[in-house]
């Protein structure tokens, strides 16, 4: 027998055992479907924080929060000294009543005025590093200015918050992850299995007139691939109709965090979701075929 | 040609199916093998066929010997071998073509000499005219003949027939036992388990009786009693 006659007989084989258990079938692809369409959400908020945090750890602008009994000479004269600084590009001052508005007029929907009666903003100082500067001794030196500064708030230490909070997201979908593929696993295991009991005779009379074990095997796996690879299709579909509608709404919501909007970036990640539909189905019909043939 | 020295089959609860055969039959040979219920028949031919093992002594079978078969190597060596069934064992959503076809599916055989094997096959039993027919549109003696077709299509060295004739009508066992004689005469080995008196006698053929595992007889042209 030829391959391409080889693989014609395999698939028409793997097609009458799909189309005699029907309703098993169908309820192994949505299972893999549903732990597939997770995996996917939590691949695609990873790389999105990830994302983020990148970014955040790529500005390096320093924001110093001021003393409130500062006066603004005095500002103006720490602002020189610093301006003076190697490795400093810029220092912009930004006084509490334009912060204020600025806030206000960015989150005019909240309506601080109703119920903050007073700034309760600080003056500040943005700096600007040269991009060759390393930020971590700047803010070791600014620390010295604790009678001046309030606060340092840079993008490195935020970014470390939020890579703290991807790694516990991390870690917690991964954990889930592995749940749910060990129990899809579980379902098509036996999903297959009661395929196997249904065609037990016939497996039986395969025997007889001489099949070797491989040759019973094949249509069980390629019906596990079928399996897996619809179930990885509709998770990845999806994902693309879903991630669409929800990051233009965050994106609206929260422009000022730089969102993937574009789909190629994810192209790894619905790749990475087929591939774990297939290996999941194939997997899952190996295991069981193996017991009933032993 | 089979071969079988000093071969015991024993069974974990203690019960010897078989005990001491010592047994040749030549190449092309048609020979009944008889003996009551539980005499030891349908094991003497799961062992030829490997569906039970020996616990003692050889079987040798054409150049194989049993014992040293591993379980990789028993359904290549199946394929030298045709087993025909009481129950005839047939795929019951195959319609009669693909019934016949599938025993050379699983030998990889190209669709072209299938297509000539199973028309030959089908020819030979009579059935040319059913191939499209499912086995449950057909009668008894019919889906024998399929089973029959089905075990000769790849032209076996030696044809097992544990009790072709046990569900069939006398008519229609005889035309299945003149079946099997015609197979016989294109240098097929035979061994049929049998308890139609009328057929062992009416074509006589070597006789081997077993009773509770022990050859009983063995007699050339013999008759069913005696």
């Amino acid at each position: 027998m030829t391959g391409i006659n080889a693989l014609l007989f395999f698939l028409n084989e793997t097609f009458i055992g799909i189309r005699r258990s029907r309703l098993m079938s169908l309820i192994a692809v949505a299972t893999v479907a549903v732990t597939l369409i997770i995996l996917g959400l939590f691949m695609v908020i990873s790389a999105n924080i990830g994302r983020i945090t990148y970014d955040i750890a790529s500005k390096l602008d320093i924001r110093l929060f001021l003393k409130k009994n500062m006066s603004i000479e005095d500002i103006q004269q720490f602002k020189r000294k610093l301006k003076s600084i190697e490795g400093i590009n810029d220092v912009v001052f930004i006084d509490n009543d334009t912060a204020w508005n600025t806030l206000k007029e960015h989150y005019s929907h909240l309506q601080f005025d109703e119920f903050i009666e007073k700034n309760p903003l600080p003056h500040s100082l943005i700096i600007t590093l040269n991009r060759s500067h390393d930020i971590a001794p700047m803010i070791l030196y600014l620390k010295r200015y604790n009678t001046i500064i309030d606060d340092i708030v840079y993008g490195g230490e935020l970014a470390e918050r939020v890579d703290v909070f991807r790694k516990f997201i991390s870690l917690f979908g991964w954990s889930l992850i592995i749940l749910l593929v060990m129990s899809s696993l579980f379902i098509i295991v036996n999903t297959i299995r009661l395929t196997v009991i249904v065609r037990d005779e016939e497996i039986g009379i395969m025997q007889l007139v001489g099949a070797t074990n491989r040759f019973i095997k094949i249509p069980f796996l390629i019906e596990g691939f079928i399996i897996g690879i619809l179930g990885a299709g509709i998770a990845v579909t999806v994902l693309i109709l879903v991630y669409n509608p929800i990051v233009s709404q965050l994106v609206e919501e929260l422009p000022f965090l730089p969102f993937i909007t574009n789909h190629s970036s994810l192209y790894y990640i619905y790749g990475f979701v087929l591939m774990s539909g297939a290996i999941i189905g194939t997997v899952g019909a190996y295991i069981s075929i193996s017991r009933s043939l032993k | 040609m089979i071969q079988f020295k000093k071969v015991t089959k024993a069974y974990p609860n203690g019960f010897n199916a078989l005990c001491n055969i010592d047994l040749v039959i030549p190449e092309n040979e048609f020979v009944y093998l008889i003996g009551p219920s539980g005499a030891g028949k349908s094991t003497l031919l799961r062992l030829i066929f490997m569906e039970e093992l020996a616990s003692s002594g050889e079987i040798i079978i054409d150049k194989y010997v049993l014992s040293e078969l591993t379980p990789v190597q028993i359904p290549y060596y199946r394929r030298n071998i045709g087993m025909i069934f009481q129950d005839y064992k047939l795929l019951p959503r195959r319609t009669v073509y693909e019934n016949v076809a599938f025993a050379l599916h699983v030998m990889h055989v190209s669709p072209k000499k299938i297509r000539e094997q199973v028309d030959y096959a089908l020819d030979l039993v009579g059935l040319s005219g059913k191939k499209t027919h499912y086995p449950r549109e057909l009668s008894g003696g019919e889906q024998q003949k399929i089973c029959i077709a089905r075990a000769i299509v790849n032209q076996p060295a030696i044809l097992l027939c544990d009790e072709p004739t046990g569900n069939l009508d006398p008519e229609t066992s005889w035309e299945i036992v003149h079946l099997l004689t015609k197979i016989n005469a294109y240098n097929t080995t035979i061994l049929m388990a049998t308890h139609d008196t009328e057929i062992v006698d009416g074509i006589p053929k070597r006789v081997i009786a077993v009773n509770k595992g022990i050859l009983a007889r063995d007699q050339v042209l013999g008759t069913y009693v005696q």
